[in-house]
């Protein structure tokens, strides 16, 4: 099927043809038994779909939702508790942070190298600290 | 009362002018959500929710959008929720096989050779509805079981109407295709 003018098809249904476009597919309406099948096709799923019967919720349903209404707004102590422990939380965690912050900042101002474990205060041993000169100077004497 | 007289009244605390607002757009709500996820029974919670959502929000409900309208807004993004919900369920559950419950139909597919006289179409068209990929599934909702314009349906759903227009067009072919063995069966309602 010719795509413009399957789009000018459905285009038609739903939103507003200009006057060239509404002549141009009724031309090719006319010309095209493809055309014509999808149209009535359309049509008619359009049809099965609009006329069903409306659904509806179990009776008694604006009765449940006031009664919900009426347990959700009203605030009962775990709610208060919930809000508290949430408002605190909150507290808490802000100034954690601003602590953790600080503390990383002051170990990479007192550290000489920046990495992930100076971040944290760690000392990193250098070659010599690892290896005591005296040590070895002894060990090597005794050899 | 119109609409604005029932919101002032509640706003007053007169929660019986709540209700008659729930009743009066009861069915509407239910069209949009069931449409949406079909006669499930979570239909029902997330209709209530709908309305308490909107409670919640009448101070910020300004009525540029007509009650329905904003209503209609609420129904369809709380359904998206729920779909988001499901599928993030399904995706979890351990046990879960291919099928989800978006997947799953709500009832027997009806055989299109049986059904000659098949006039139940509501279970059709919510489980073909429920093959479509739900943000082409809300705009087939609006605009074909509500009958809301393509205006109004961009409103409710917060898109360019040109958007609306080609998912409208795609959604259609889609369910076209899916309800194609149901439709020699079907005869439009006499007019009487």
């Amino acid at each position: 099927m010719n795509q413009p003018y399957h789009d000018l098809l459905y285009r038609s249904l739903d939103g507003t043809l200009t006057d060239t476009e509404q002549a141009q597919l009724d031309l090719a309406l006319q010309e095209s038994a493809v055309l014509r099948a999808e149209r009535d096709e359309l049509i008619q799923m359009r049809g099965l779909v609009a006329h069903q019967s409306p659904p509806a919720f179990q009776a008694g349903f604006s009765h449940r939702v006031m009664q919900r209404m009426a347990a959700d707004l009203q605030p009962n102590e775990t709610d208060l508790f919930a809000d508290v422990l949430s408002f605190m939380f909150r507290r808490i965690a802000l100034a954690a942070s601003i602590a953790a912050i600080l503390l990383v900042a002051y170990n990479l101002a007192s550290s000489d190298t920046i990495s992930l474990a100076a971040s944290f205060g760690i000392i990193e041993p250098t070659l010599e600290d690892l290896h005591d000169v005296s040590m070895m100077l002894a060990s090597e004497g005794a050899l | 009362m119109t609409d604005t007289e029932l919101i002032e009244a509640t706003q007053n605390g007169h929660p019986q002018a709540f209700q008659m607002l729930v009743e009066r757009y009861e069915s509407r709500v239910a069209s949009t959500i069931i449409g949406m996820l079909g006669d499930s029974p979570e239909a029902d919670d997330i209709g209530q929710e709908t309305f308490i959502r909107f409670y919640r929000n009448l101070g910020n409900f300004k009525g540029q959008a007509g009650v329905g309208t904003y209503i209609t807004r609420i129904a369809i993004n709380l359904s998206l929720n729920e779909i988001k919900r499901r599928k993030r369920r399904s995706m979890f559950s351990i046990f879960s096989t291919s099928d989800s419950d978006e997947d799953r139909p709500a009832f027997d597919i009806p055989d299109p050779n049986a059904t000659a006289d098949y006039d139940d179409t509501a279970e059709l068209v919510h489980w073909a509805l429920k093959q479509i990929e739900p943000k082409f599934r809300s705009v087939l909702v609006l605009r074909l079981l509500e009958g809301y314009s393509t205006k109004e349906t961009a409103d409710i759903l917060d898109l360019p109407e040109g958007t609306i227009l080609s998912r409208l067009a795609r959604s259609q072919q889609k369910l076209k295709n899916i309800l194609k063995p149901y439709l020699g069966a079907y005869h439009e309602p006499a007019i009487s």
